[in-house]
């Protein structure tokens, strides 16, 4: 179905392209055995994938394939001679590229500029761009990816960045592809695309490494999955061996299931009520108007852009509001300060929890008292009370199962799961009456997102109001009394949940209105 | 006429040594680094340039040596910089060392209160063949001492770098460290030598306020050069083609204070010139960098987007894929990185 590609060489016969053997990393900063004696093969053109919760071992195990970690113990093989690899040149060397997870790409360079850093054509003494284009031109052409090769990177849509990652890796003639949870930053046609260039680069003879914790694709596309708990391989299967909800057991360990809200709740009297809020950036398309209940969810759905960011940012005091009121327990918060609407009631969960959620600098236990710290639980006389403090993040990390932290320690370090444990788990902490929650399990792992939404649907029966914006419908319709759907900065809806289906839904997001 | 000659041929003068220290701020910046210790790398330049030009009898070994004592400091932010040390800092505590080291060093040893003057020729000017010959330039532009020519072929020089291989990875590494070192390239080491090249860069204008213009050391006498180099920097947006512009509008803000003083205007007035020339240039800066949205990404949510792009309307037959993903952990959509 693509242009022709071309074919790597093999390494000998029976002999693996990649081969791990009893690789192990021990971090004695934070004193987690992040990878245990692990060991496996790759196969030239075969997709394995690598599946496992967050903060399993996973990003470790490709960080010392890449030379970003050394390993402890263990050793790795190259078509069949043992490799040192202690830095990503090694790597490179040895024929390993990566596609990280976050782009590393430089973003004034060009697309050609990026993928020919560290070996740019020169002429006459000086980098030569015309050659860098027209190398990086064929190689794109050849391997069926599109791009426009002098485009600046940092203009470029998150789905081509990516493809700039993966020409990086074939620009240095990688033979092993690894794949670091490369679809987290995509949106489904993007990562439909991937998933196809994956499969085309693997029947060029390269072997391909899929980190993933998404069951669906990771079940589309490898020939083999191997499953990791805590640092070490609990399972391999081959394709077709187990289903989703197999998979995700043998993944967390126990059976996990969907949480759904009941029913039979019976939501009274409005918490959050937004009256033609006109929002910044969508200057004049609709205004967004709704009601919030005490002890309901309130969904809303739309494809990512539509407005949802602009719309909790307003509420949050974030944005101003360029029209409209705000009212939260009956009071007028529009235009109050952030601090004033959370000291009114209001619990924000932010749908970027390492750059707005949560300061990654700080410890544990300053983000967990970092919107309360004016509060006198947590400051007397404006000196912070650090025993206080320190119980409570205890207490948090307790309750909500923060695995391998500790109260001083630096949240950096923490997987995405737990960094929104820490994020909800301060939130809901002040007895909010309505609880914002953006993209609540955004880049989570099953287990996490279990967590997530189980903990958001008590929260509503306890009475607090929960607005949840998210872009996957799935989400949306498991956990929401109502469902309204945002379509260019306008809010459509919201409708009851047995009034309204997916197909519905769809369209409402697709178009904005119905059709005839 | 002669009175404009006479403030151009100053301006010259008083650039000279800016240019050296916007360079030094450029090329750290370019780096990844911000080199704020840029004016004791200066003083520290002037006082031993004029210091080595004494003892050996030659004012080039004087620029040499100054020039060594800046690499000398950039080599200690260089140390400083691998073991994490804040850089910031650092510079703070370099800048007061300096200028206090120097007072005492000639106090203690070389008898002088607040001033050194051996007795030790300039550098030489040097004539530059048909140069002269051309009229009103030629006898702007000629006569210089090695120095001055150097400053303005630095900044050629820098360009031309920056369109090797070498140059291009400094870019690199100093605007997304992560990408080069993924590419394989050696960030440390760069920086490194990027922090040592910038500090002999510094001291070498040092070495003209001493060895190249007055024969003499005094007590600051780099006066804040090394600071308006930075903003300099700044001001030409690190870009070396903008260089030369923004700190000669600097050395000519400095000429014409020297200049109004013949006019009965305050000294305390005049003096603010440079000073004054610099605050303007960095609000505009600052405001340049505002209208880009660059001060609002800082507390805005998905901040590592550029906000044109977060608004961008979505086309419809992606919306449509959107709803069609079946099961319940398939796909996230982009907002922003994770």
């Amino acid at each position: 179905m693509r242009s022709a590609r071309t074919p790597v060489d093999a390494p000998p016969p029976d002999t693996p392209r990649l081969e791990l053997r009893g690789l192990r990393k021990y971090f004695a900063s934070t004193g987690v055995l992040a990878v245990a004696d692990v060991s496996f093969a790759v196969q030239p053109g075969e997709i394995v994938a690598i599946i496992g919760e967050n903060g399993t071992g996973k990003s470790t195990l490709m960080n010392l394939l890449f030379g970003i970690h050394e390993p402890d113990a263990g050793e790795i093989l190259v078509d069949g001679s043992p490799r040192t690899i202690t830095n990503p040149q090694d790597a490179i060397a040895a024929g390993l590229g990566m596609v990280h997870q976050h782009f590393e790409l430089v973003p004034s360079f060009t697309v050609a500029q990026n993928v020919l850093l560290g070996r740019e054509p020169v002429g006459r003494g000086l980098y030569d761009d015309r050659a860098a284009r027209a190398f990086v031109g064929t190689l794109a052409a050849r391997s069926g990816l599109s791009i426009d090769v002098s485009r600046r990177a940092g203009d470029l849509p998150i789905g081509a960045q990516q493809r700039v990652e993966i020409l990086k890796a074939l620009a240095a003639e990688a033979r092993t592809l690894i794949f670091d949870e490369p679809t987290a930053v995509l949106t489904p046609p993007e990562a439909e695309e991937l998933l196809v260039l994956v499969h085309d680069l693997a029947a060029t003879g390269r072997s391909i490494l899929f980190i993933s914790h998404k069951l669906p694709e990771v079940q589309a596309i490898a020939d083999r999955i191997i499953v990791m708990r805590r640092g070490e391989i609990v399972t391999t299967l081959q394709r077709g061996e187990a289903d989703q909800a197999e998979l995700a057991r043998l993944m967390v360990g126990r059976e996990v299931e969907q949480p759904r809200m009941s029913s039979d709740a019976s939501p009274q009297g409005t918490v959050l009520d937004l009256e033609g809020v006109r929002l910044p950036g969508h200057g004049g398309t609709g205004e967004a108007s709704l009601s919030l209940r005490k002890g309901e969810v309130l969904g809303i759905a739309g494809v990512s852009g539509n407005g949802q960011d602009e719309l909790i940012e307003a509420i949050a005091g974030l944005t101003p509001v360029e029209a409209g009121t705000v009212h939260l327990q009956g009071r007028d918060i529009t235009g109050a300060t952030p601090a004033a609407i959370r000291r009114a009631g209001l619990a924000h969960i932010a749908a970027d929890r390492m750059a707005v959620g949560l300061n990654l600098q700080a410890s544990l236990e300053e983000n967990a008292a970092a919107t309360a710290f004016r509060s006198p639980r947590f400051a007397r006389r404006g000196v912070v009370r650090r025993r206080e403090r320190r119980a409570f993040a205890r207490r948090l990390i307790e309750d909500y199962e923060v695995r391998g932290s500790a109260p001083t320690r630096a949240v950096r370090t923490l997987s995405g799961g737990n960094l929104q444990k820490i994020v909800i788990g301060r939130e809901l902490a002040g007895d909010p009456a309505v609880v914002l929650a953006n993209q609540p399990t955004r880049g989570l792992d099953v287990g996490s997102i279990e967590f997530v939404h189980r903990t958001l649907l008590q929260a509503c029966e306890a009475g607090v109001g929960v607005l949840l914006v998210s872009t996957e419908l799935d989400e949306v319709l498991a956990l929401s009394h109502r469902i309204a759907v945002m379509y260019q900065g306008r809010v459509i809806g919201p409708f009851a949940h047995d009034q309204i289906d997916r197909e519905r839904i769809g369209r409402l997001m697709a178009a904005g209105e119905e059709a005839a | 006429m002669n009175v404009v000659a006479d403030f151009l041929n100053s301006g010259i003068r008083m650039t000279t040594p800016i240019l050296f220290a916007a360079i030094a701020s450029l090329i750290s910046a370019r780096a990844g680094i911000l080199n704020l210790a840029i004016e004791s790398k200066v003083l520290l330049g002037s006082f031993t340039g004029i210091l080595v030009a004494a003892w050996t009898g030659s004012p080039l070994a004087g620029v040499l040596a100054a020039s060594l004592s800046g690499a000398l400091i950039g080599a200690i932010m260089a140390l400083a910089h691998r073991f994490e040390v804040d850089l910031v800092v650092l510079a703070i505590g370099l800048n007061i060392l300096v200028l206090q080291l120097t007072v005492f060093l000639m106090r203690s040893f070389l008898g002088g209160v607040g001033t050194y003057k051996p007795d030790v020729s300039t550098l030489t000017p040097i004539t530059v063949p048909l140069l002269g010959d051309l009229p009103f330039v030629g006898h702007l532009l000629n006569r210089w001492n090695v120095l001055v020519y150097a400053a303005f072929l630095l900044v050629g020089l820098l360009a031309l770098w920056f369109r090797t291989r070498a140059g291009r990875h400094l870019l690199a590494v100093g605007e997304a460290p992560g990408a080069a070192a993924s590419s394989g390239l050696p960030v440390a080491r760069t920086q490194v030598l990027a922090l040592i090249v910038a500090g002999a860069i510094a001291g070498l204008g040092g070495s003209f306020l001493s060895v190249g213009d007055l024969g003499m050391f005094t007590r600051n006498m780099s006066a804040d050069r090394g600071w308006i180099g930075i903003t300099a920097a700044l001001l030409a947006l690190n870009r070396p083609g903008l260089l030369i512009p923004a700190a000669g509008v600097f050395g000519l803000a400095s000429a014409a204070s020297i200049r109004l003083q013949q006019f009965d205007v305050p000294a305390s007035l005049t003096q603010f010139l440079p000073q004054g020339a610099a605050f303007v240039a960095l609000v505009l800066v600052g405001l340049r960098a505002r209208s880009r949205g660059r001060f609002l990404q800082l507390w805005r949510s998905s901040s590592r987007i550029p906000l044109s792009r977060r608004r961008a309307p979505v086309p419809v037959d992606e919306a449509v894929s959107t709803t069609e993903v079946e099961p319940a952990s398939a796909a996230t959509t982009r907002t922003g990185p994770p």
